[in-house]
This record gives structure tokens, sequence and C-alpha cells, in this order.
């Protein structure tokens, strides 16, 4: 038997040009089996032309892509290996839920009993013979989830699934791919709002302006923030002093206030003690995901635009 | 195979396909019913209900059917990517190529079942007026049949170009107004204006393989030679065009 690869994707210093315009610059990482992986950045980072590209439908200026241990199209019986979902509207408005699944079955030879499996699997069996055009765009999403499931693939690659869906249908999305991960599957998920995956990944990869920020399981990232710490003191310019001399990073907010970054609030409050300076406020202060997110894609230069 | 059954389906699962049937049939009775009257009422030299090109000029109103067959073969492709069905298209079946060619072949067998309906409608309704009127009709068996076979081979070949130009333009309005601006001007120019060249051109040679009554025009046998020439062009260059450029 032969040994299955570690990973599912690998993105090898992958440069895709439109023009003058890079969209994704010498980028590179990889996708491990049985993770389910964010693709995170601001919106115009880069995230669907590097999807597309895995995917086969653009080709790179340089670099490549290797999916399943080739490239995505050489991968034989692709819909049972792969399944993937670029657009939440790639549906024809006057064909119907079923006709769609239907057409996209009879090419790759999937039955149609599984048609009607997905279609009950994404809740969408009562809606099915009703025309698309009379979808709702959560509805659009489940539909585009349900041909990429037709195949029982074993990796799914989409982007920006939780667009458009209410905070049901983005619970739903988390638990099924929490779910289709624990069943060995593996997932590559993009989005622009690390909130909508920070439940559902393990790992994530962030890019911004088409470049690699960073690459690392998700509790890694949230350490990389470094946690800041509020302290007011009557006398916050001699804590100042202090506290830089103990390694610290402070930045004055007024008012007596600082904005400590590098030590920990017990710290802070030792050095405070040890040198007789009265506190009047002393907050250790959480550093959500987001703002984690944020300041990493903020050190490369801000959101592109 | 698959390949074909599913760009069939897709053909059956919108109302595209029937307001094409049914956009044709009027365009076919229309013309047939109009020159029927004419070559009644109008008791001229020139278009005489007896004559043989009179009769082969109504005949021939069923090839309004290659018309309706291009627009099944463009509307097929370029609506894939007007509406991005194309992705899930070519994610399924990433051989590009062969998405096409499916796609030529479902076409062409469309166009056909068009051009039957209207050979069988022109055809019936013509023969039944001659006898009505007692009118001797003026073609042997053998040319009408060779009129008809011309007429349905035509049509298929027309839904097989059609899926070239769209896999060449992609753009929806942009093909079907490039094609049709193609067949109102440049086309008939050049027929026009060097008609040694102008007998090769797809239009030509489809009307010449329709057993047009145009003595300009290549034989009927030829002519749907060159069209297929045309067709198996237009189909393979869409499909290497297709594989090559990125999807959008």
């Amino acid at each position: 038997m032969a040994a299955v690869p570690e990973t599912v994707i690998e993105v090898e210093r992958l440069t895709k040009r439109y023009g003058s315009l890079t969209a994704v610059d010498d980028l590179s990482f990889t996708v491990a089996r049985g993770s389910v992986t964010g693709f995170l950045g601001p919106n115009g980072a880069g995230k669907s032309t590097t999807l597309r590209t895995i995917l086969g439908l653009a080709s790179p200026t340089s670099g490549r892509t290797i999916v399943l241990g080739t490239d995505y199209r050489h991968l034989s019986d692709a819909p049972r290996r792969v399944g993937a979902v670029l657009e939440a509207s790639d549906f024809h408005p006057g064909r119907n839920g079923r006709d769609h699944l239907r057409s996209l079955a009879l090419s790759s030879g999937i039955p149609f009993s599984r048609v009607d499996e997905v279609l009950r699997l994404v809740e969408l069996d009562a809606a099915a013979g009703r025309r698309v055009k009379g979808y709702s765009l959560g509805m659009r999403q489940r539909l585009g989830l349900a041909s990429a499931l037709l195949g029982e693939p074993e990796l799914l690659v989409l982007d920006e699934p939780a667009n458009g869906l209410d905070p049901e249908g983005m619970r739903w999305l988390r638990d099924f791919l929490r779910k289709f991960a624990a069943n060995g599957g593996s997932v590559l998920v993009s989005s622009h709002v690390l909130a909508e995956v920070e439940q559902t990944v393990d790992r994530v990869v962030i890019i911004n302006r088409g470049r690699f920020v960073a690459e690392a399981a998700l509790d890694e990232i949230t350490a990389r923030a470094a946690a800041s710490v509020r302290v007011r003191s009557p006398e916050a310019d001699r804590l100042s002093e202090l506290l830089t001399a103990g390694g610290a990073t402070v930045t004055s907010v007024g008012d007596g206030l600082l904005s400590v970054l590098g030590v920990a609030a017990a710290r802070v409050g030792e050095i405070a003690a040890a040198n007789g300076v009265v506190l009047h406020e002393l907050v250790p202060e959480e550093t959500s995901l987001e703002e984690a997110f944020l300041a990493l894609t903020q050190d490369t230069g801000g959101a592109a635009t | 195979m698959r390949q074909i059954r599913s760009e069939v389906l897709k053909l059956r699962s919108t109302r595209t396909s029937i307001g094409l049937v049914l956009g044709m049939l009027g365009l076919v009775l229309f013309t047939v019913l109009v020159q029927l009257v004419v070559s009644q009422v109008e008791n001229s030299s020139d278009f005489q209900l007896s004559a043989e090109d009179t009769q082969r000029s109504i005949l021939q109103a069923a090839g309004f059917a290659t018309l309706f067959s291009l627009l099944i073969g463009v509307l097929a492709i370029t609506s894939e990517f007007r509406h991005g069905t194309i992705r899930p298209t070519f994610l399924f079946t990433p051989a590009r190529e062969l998405v096409v060619g499916a796609k030529g072949l479902a076409c062409g067998a469309a166009g056909a079942v068009l051009g039957v309906v209207a050979v069988a409608i022109t055809f019936g309704i013509t023969l039944v007026w001659l006898q009505v009127e007692s009118v001797d009709r003026a073609i042997g068996t053998a040319g009408i049949l060779e009129m008809a076979g011309g007429i349905v081979g035509a049509t298929l070949l027309w839904g097989v170009i059609g899926v070239g130009v769209g896999a060449m333009i992609r753009n929806q309005v942009g093909a079907i107004v490039g094609t049709i601006i193609w067949l109102l001007i440049p086309g008939p120019l050049i027929q026009g204006l060097y008609p040694k060249v102008g007998h090769f051109l797809p239009n030509a040679a489809s009307d010449a393989f329709s057993g047009s009554s145009d003595s300009d025009l290549l034989s009927p046998a030829p002519g749907g030679l060159v069209l297929a020439g045309w067709a198996i062009l237009f189909v393979v260059a869409g499909a290497l065009w297709t594989a090559r450029r990125d999807v959008p």
C-alpha cells in the first residue's frame, strides 16, 4: 500500500499576474491531511485567485499548486477526490436545484440517488424542484455545498462559504465541517473575517496583498499578538519609565492611562509595588483573534484595497 | 459519453431550448405560408408555384432552423460563462476540451432535432398544398430527400459551430451580436464581391448543402463537406482556446 501523503494541498512559490497587477506573489503554504485550514486575508488579498489556481481554473504565472499529489487538471475522477465551491451564485437561475446537481452527477457517473442524498444532507430536498431564481443566498450556499459533496470527496475547498449565511446557517456549516474533518476529511476554507472560522479551523494561513503573512496553529496566532495591559496611575510618567526599564513597551493613552505591551499584568503590579507607585487601575486586556489577525495584516502594509 | 448526457440534461432543464424551438416554429411557419400565399396571388413568371425554383425556395424555409441551431450552440456555452456554472462544470471535468467537445455533440444533436421538426412541417405543408392546388411537384423524390437531408445536416453542423463560436467569444451578448453582424454584413459582402472565395464561407456552404436553387453555389455534397470542415474547425479551435485560457 502506498504511503498516504501528509499534505493534501501544496502551494509552491505561486505567483499570478494579471497584466501589471500581481494578485499572488511568491506564495507558499501547505494544507495537512485531516486538518481544517482557514485561509485568511482581507478582501482583495488574493485568496480567490489562489484557490482558483489550486483548482485548475487559472494557470500560475510561475510556481505551482499540487492537489492530492498532482495538479488539479490531471487529477483523475476529480469530483470523487475534491469538492469545491468558489462562488455562491454559480447556478443557472432558470434551472432547478435537482437538475443542477444531476447534470454534474451525470458528468462523472455519480448516481442520481446520491443527488437526493446530498439534497437531504443540506436540507434542500423540499426546494429541489424549484428554480434557483427563487432561492435565498443561504439556500444557494447550501446548493453549492451539495454539489461539492456529490462525489464524497476527501478534500473540500470552500471560498467564503459563510457569506450570506444567517447565524443558524453558520452554526450548521461549522458543525458540518468539524464532522467532515473528524471523519478524516481535509478542508481549506477562506474568509476575510476570522470570527467566521475561528471556531472551525485548527490552522490558519494568512495572506495579504498576495503575499504570505503567517501560517500557524490557531492558538499560536493568538499568542503571537501580544496581550496588552491597561494601567492607570497618578504617577504615569514615572511608572512608564520603570516599566520600560523592565522591558515593556509603553504607550501613553493620556489622563494617566498607559497601554503596556510585553509584560503580564501581574508583573506591572509588582514593579509598581516595588517602587511605591500608586495604581488606580490595572486591567489585563485579552486580545481577540480578530485584533491579532488585523495586527498581522497591518504589519504587512494594511489591507489591500 | 457521460459528458454528453450531462450536456443534454443541461439543454433540457431550462426554458431556453423550448423558447428557441417555439421561435423557430413561428418563423418557419410564417415564411412557408407567406411564400405559398404569394405564389398564388402573384402570378408573375418569377414566382410560380409550379416552377422548381419556387418550390425549392418554399421548402428552404426549413433552413431557418439553422439559425436557431446556431443559437442553441452559442447559448449552451455562453450561458455557462454568464451564470458561472462553467466553474462547477470544469471542477467536475477538469479536462476542459472534453466539455467543449461534448457540448458540440449535444448541441449538434439538438440542432438536428430542430432540423427534423422544421423539415417535417415545411415539407408537409408544402407538399399537401401542392396536392390541394393540383400543382405538379417539380422536384423528384430523390431531390426532396436530398434537400431534407441537407437541411437536417446543416442544422446539426450549425449547432456545433455555435459551441465553437461561444467557446471563443464567451460573452453571451457579444457572441450573439457578433454572429448576427457576421451573417448580415461581411459574409454576404465577401460572397457578392469574391464569389469564388465566398462559396466556401459557412453560409454559402450551408445554403448549397440545403439544396438552394442558387446556381452560383457549390453542389449539395461538397457544400456539406465544406460546412462540416467549418464545424470541426470552430469546435476544435474553441476547445483548444478554452483549455488554454483561464476561467473567470
